[in-house]
């Protein structure tokens, strides 16, 4: 997980670990991921659009023009949910975004359900 | 997965730290705002003042303060403007803000899990 906000990450990390079963690593900028991501090679990256520094499309895109890491899925995380701006997320290759504020308990199974969507169209 | 309970005690237990951390939390918006607020147009003071204001309006609504998550958005959104004017505030803005500063710190001392 990609978030600059340390009260999003606490409330995150109970959310997808203790609730969704998931394994989290969580980067607290953009930066940071792009140099964790090669090494760590998470099967999926939910990431903040809005943060200080390197934002979530920039982080984006950059990992789309590295080899190692061109294909981590990435889900963003953001209250800009326009359809517009959420088709600009997909553009530029987000597998989908999760409106914020979210909901604790239901969180782990919208990132699910999004990562299966995509499963079942790729396969 | 722990029990039902078990996750629900975790979460408030998150969120009783949360608003116990409110107060300081609407504080340090408030100084960043009134820095910004009290000096000539600054990109800067400007920027920071927004982002503070998103910080909260992302968090107290994940942490169950909808109404606190509004008005810091609606906040947020009167900075915003400002920086994307790159001019400051209206007097009409600035009190529209000033307000919701005050609303913000009643919510915050008023917030219980």
């Amino acid at each position: 997980m990609v978030e600059d906000e340390p009260d999003i990450q606490a409330i995150a990390r109970i959310a997808l670990e203790t609730v969704g079963g998931f394994t989290v690593e969580i980067c607290s900028s953009g930066r940071e991921a792009l140099e964790r991501a090669p090494a760590y090679r998470p099967e999926l990256i939910l990431m903040d659009v809005m943060m200080p520094g390197m934002d979530g499309p920039s982080t984006l895109k950059e990992m789309r023009a590295r080899p190692e890491t061109r294909t981590i899925p990435v889900i963003f995380m953001t209250a800009k949910v326009q359809p517009q701006e959420v088709a600009n997320f997909k553009m530029i290759g987000a597998l989908g975004v999760i409106p914020k504020p979210f909901d604790p308990m239901t969180l782990a199974a919208t990132v699910r359900s999004i990562w299966e969507k995509e499963h079942a169209s790729a396969g | 997965m722990p029990p039902p309970d078990e996750i629900e005690l975790q979460l408030a237990e998150l969120r009783r730290g949360y608003a116990k951390q409110l107060p300081e939390k609407i504080q340090r918006i408030e100084a960043t705002c009134e820095a910004f607020f009290s000096q000539a147009w600054d990109e800067e003071r400007c920027t920071t003042a927004c982002r503070s204001a998103h910080s909260l309006a992302g968090s107290s609504g994940t942490y169950g303060f909808g109404d606190l998550g509004k008005a810091a958005k609606g906040l947020e959104l009167l900075i915003k403007a400002s920086l994307e004017r790159r001019a400051a505030l209206a007097p009409a803005e600035l009190d529209q803000a000033r307000k919701g500063l005050a609303t913000m710190k009643e919510m915050a001392a008023a917030a219980r899990v």
